[in-house]
């Protein structure tokens, strides 16, 4: 379980900050999405939970246990971070990309063991991408290797998850299938699965519990029905909506 | 009244002759230097600055008409700091090193004429720039190395100085050959000098030529002959060294190591000269200069013991230095740390 | 087909010494070789006192040796270079490493010799690569080009402070260090390479056991710090290893440059980034590209060529060449 108190962040130097008191939590086993419009803070907010930026008033718990004076190893094995797609550096192998989810648990002057290994192939197979284990992981789709991310988040084994803007590179396709595979695990794994989006629909069919963020404020928190209403999204994104209820599922539909 | 005019005719006359001296004296003269310039120059040359050649100062008599040397005569060369205990006022303006020269030091002096070495053309090229007349000079030989000096001679008006002390070196270099000659050719010993690097070794050059003279013989000027390679000095790998198991090993006076080094290195127990003790490190004497005779007799004592039984060095030694520079041998000794 | 490929580049080091030990200016017949090395291992066929063993035993063998290992240190702190700071076109000559150390060992020849140079060598070797880091630090982040051009920088600037030294020195000292800089093996000895094995034991070991977070670091700094790795302290490590592999091998035998970015590419190209591969056989490559140049440079004539020589013949278009392709295929971009 992820907890966030009272969150204050400003750069060095600036006056004004950027994250104004955010306070939630996430909860085992469920997915819960950070929603907001360009420029609300949203990334900051994952930068501050995920550890890449320390100096921060406030503060994260995961677990009850406050992550900010821990080294990287122990954070490591309390949150996985699952970035956007990105141009990788080097040809690995899915295997061996997977296979770096293990870091937090080798000795610095240990290369991994069996044990690793064996996760690694399970997380892999848990996933569904077994089958491109050998692969180089520059030469497969933006899709594919979203899922092979995912898989090395899970090989982490750590609590929480994190995923930053998980769709935003992929096709219609890959959005549905990766957002999907996501649910799957985290009830699966009972893990504490927080993402960042910026579609309100995809929140509202993917989430249990949605943060609605707006220039560094907590505009909203709750289940998807109770958050997304027509007049949160004229709110926060300026646009008019209709909400519409579809197989149980709430859509926003733009008024063009 | 008589004896006035006669006086008067008498001062005259010492004064034409005078005047008639510096002017046949004064003349202009063309060298081609070793990097094949020409250059004109008026000679006797008054201000120079020499920066190899320094020993022909003290030989030639040279010290009012050099107004700068390089650093290495006062740092590394004992007959010059000897003659400077004794004569101060003899103390030159230093220039830098040979390599290095101080360009600003040299162009402050204002010198007629820059004598340095080719080593590194680079500095000859500035100074020409700058409006400096440099020769430069590298002697690869004996033949060359007279030339040289006698060049010197032309350049300083001491033509007949400069063969007062090349007929000094000859009688020593006929002494060698004299000996040496008796030697028949099987009995010829196989020589290498060795320069910074123990594995470094001198196929050309001026001791290549002071190895022909003094009756040796020198694998290493076979690889200059064969590869046609400008290098002097070249690297060789140790094998190679112990294929042409020298009887006898020369090291340059300035290198950093002596014989000891190599009678204690087991990489070199199997060369001839190493084994039976035959290395020897020559004096710290700069060989572009008359001491090459000394040095040559030297090699050709250590070389030929034999044939020199009657011959004292130091002695012989000490006569020439008294003759050309002026300077007994046994007080320059003390400077050079023996 | 990869395994077999790696296989043949572990064991080539093996085989090109054992060539090499056959190879010289000194004619030596390879029944007298193999004589000669029994009679050194298992004490049998006496040869007596003879000059080809002294050849064999006290000058190719060590020589042979000491080339390997200094191969294998150069080979080693580039493939590592290039790993933390994910550019493939470092080494620790192009990094300014090799001179830093160069100045440190001339320091030490000229003014402190009292001092081991190797201490000075590692000192100024990492001088050099902080130098190279810090001027080339934007935002956090070192990009690849400028991290090239601080290196040559700092290459030149550490190569004028030898140049200060040797005018300020006397000139006795003078030549000790100018003929040491210019990088050859001629004076190889037993006491060398047991010198050489300092790089090994608290250079190479090290880094190769820390060799597969290597992987993880060449993702990036944010990425790796997420995984749980503390980038900066190993970052430290792992140069300050890679330093002192450098210094060791400077200071044994010059400057030698261009083995630290040809191998590492080499082997990525046939064997895959996966450093836990990758980093033995670099040391392997290393090893054997440099036996095989040292023993070209002690027999094509009849005197050494400087083996720096060599190497740069082949390493300066190798690096043109991958500049041009931009590395695709070994880098993956």
């Amino acid at each position: 379980m992820l907890e966030v108190k009272e969150l204050y962040f400003r750069h060095k130097g600036e006056k004004r900050d950027i994250l104004k008191g955010i306070n939630f939590t996430a909860e085992k086993g469920f997915i819960t999405t950070i929603l907001g419009p360009n420029g609300s803070g949203k990334t900051t907010l994952f930068k501050c939970i995920s550890g890449i930026w320390g100096n921060y008033k406030g503060e994260v718990k995961v677990n009850g246990i406050n992550i900010d004076k821990l080294s990287y190893k122990r954070r490591a094995r309390l949150f996985s971070v699952v970035p956007q797609d990105h141009e990788p550096a080097f040809p690995y192998s899915v295997f061996d990309v997977v296979l770096m989810g293990r870091a937090s648990y080798v000795g610095i002057f240990s290369s991994p063991g069996k044990k690793d290994y064996e996760k690694a192939e399970s997380a892999l197979e848990l996933v569904g991408i077994r089958h491109l284990k050998d692969f180089p992981y520059t030469k497969i789709s933006g899709g594919e290797r979203q899922l092979v991310l995912i898989a090395r988040a899970i090989a982490q084994e750590a609590p929480v998850m994190l995923l930053d803007e998980p769709t935003s590179h992929l096709d219609f396709k890959n959005q549905i299938n990766v957002l999907k595979k996501i649910k799957e695990i985290a009830s699966l794994k009972g893990l504490t699965v927080v993402m960042t989006l910026h579609d309100p629909n995809l929140a509202s069919l993917f989430s249990d519990k949605i943060v609605v963020i707006n220039s560094g404020n907590k505009i909203a928190e709750g289940s998807p029905k109770e958050v997304l209403t027509e007049e949160l999204i004229k709110r926060v994104y300026g646009i008019d909506v209709v909400k519409v209820n579809i197989n149980g599922h709430n859509i926003i539909c733009p008024l063009i | 009244m008589v004896c006035r005019a006669i006086f008067k005719v008498l001062v005259l006359i010492l004064f034409l002759s005078f005047i008639w001296v510096e002017v046949l004296q004064a003349e202009t003269i063309r060298v081609t230097d070793k990097l094949g310039r020409t250059v004109t120059i008026d000679v006797p040359v008054k201000r120079a600055v020499i920066v190899t050649t320094y020993e022909l100062i003290p030989a030639l008599n040279l010290w009012n008409q050099v107004v700068g040397v390089s650093r290495w005569a006062e740092e590394v060369c004992g007959l010059y700091r000897a003659i400077l205990n004794e004569n101060p006022n003899f103390r030159r303006q230093t220039v830098g090193g040979g390599s290095d020269l101080n360009f600003e030091a040299v162009l402050k002096l204002n010198p007629d004429l820059v004598i340095t070495w080719t080593y590194n053309p680079n500095t000859i090229w500035f100074l020409e720039k700058k409006g400096i007349k440099v020769i430069g000079i590298y002697p690869e030989s004996l033949q060359e190395l007279y030339e040289v000096m006698r060049l010197h001679g032309k350049l300083f008006g001491k033509e007949k100085r400069v063969e007062e002390v090349i007929k000094e070196m000859e009688k020593i270099f006929d002494l060698i050959r004299v000996r040496v000659s008796k030697i028949p050719p099987e009995k010829r010993k196989r020589i290498i000098h060795l320069g910074g690097k123990p594995t470094t070794v001198s196929c050309g050059g001026i001791t290549n030529d002071v190895i022909t003279l003094i009756g040796g013989i020198n694998p290493a000027s076979s690889i200059k002959e064969r590869s046609s390679i400008k290098e002097r000095n070249v690297d060789v790998s140790i094998e190679r060294i112990i294929q042409w198991n020298p009887d006898v090993i020369f090291i340059w006076g300035y290198a950093r190591y002596d014989e000891n080094w190599l009678y204690g290195n087991s990489q070199w127990k199997h060369v001839k000269a190493v084994r039976e003790k035959r290395v020897y490190k020559l004096p710290r004497w700069s060989t572009w200069s008359p001491r090459l005779a000394p040095i040559a007799l030297y090699m050709a004592m250590k070389l030929y013991p034999e044939q020199f039984q009657d011959v004292n060095f130091e002695e012989v030694a000490d006569n020439f230095y008294k003759k050309v520079f002026g300077i007994s041998y046994y007080k320059v000794k003390h400077y050079e740390g023996y | 087909m990869k395994g077999i490929k790696a296989l043949i580049i572990l064991v080539s080091p093996f085989i090109i010494g054992w060539i090499a030990l056959f190879l010289g200016a000194y004619p030596v017949s390879p029944l007298m070789v193999l004589k000669i090395l029994l009679n050194e291992t298992l004490h049998v066929f006496d040869v007596g006192d003879i000059p080809e063993k002294a050849i064999i035993v006290d000058i190719r063998l060590p020589r042979v040796l000491l080339a390997g290992i200094v191969g294998a240190c150069l080979s080693g702190a580039g493939v590592t270079l290039q790993g933390i700071f994910r550019n493939p076109l470092v080494d620790p000559f192009i990094l300014g490493i090799s001179a830093g150390a160069a100045f440190g060992c001339a320091i030490t020849i000229g003014f402190l010799s009292f001092l081991p140079i190797q201490f000075m060598a590692f000192i100024f070797g990492n001088t050099a690569v902080a130098l190279a880091y810090t001027v080339a630090r934007t935002q956090g982040e070192v990009s690849r080009l400028p991290l090239i051009l601080s290196g040559v920088i700092v290459s030149a600037f550490f190569t004028a402070l030898v140049s200060i030294v040797k005018f300020l020195v006397d000139p006795n000292k003078l030549q000790s260090i100018v003929y040491w800089l210019m990088g050859s093996f001629s004076l190889a000895d037993w006491k060398g390479v047991k010198v050489s094995l300092l790089g090994v034991v608290f250079g190479l070991i090290p880094i190769f056991l820390m060799r597969w977070r290597l992987n993880v670091i060449s993702l990036g700094e944010e990425e790796a710090k997420a995984l749980g790795i503390n980038v900066s302290r190993d970052r430290l490590l792992f140069i300050g290893f890679s330093t002192f592999a450098v210094a060791i091998a400077t200071s044994l035998c010059g400057i030698i440059g261009w083995v630290g970015l040809m191998v590492p590419h080499l082997v990525r190209m046939l064997i895959g980034p996966d450093h836990k591969t990758l980093v033995p056989l670099s040391f392997a490559g290393g090893a054997s590209f440099m036996i095989a140049a040292d023993t070209i440079s002690r027999t094509l004539t009849s005197f050494d060529i400087p083996v720096g020589i060599i190497t740069a013949l082949t390493g300066a278009p190798f690096f043109i060449y991958l500049m041009k392709r931009g590395g695709k295929e070994a880098w993956g971009k």
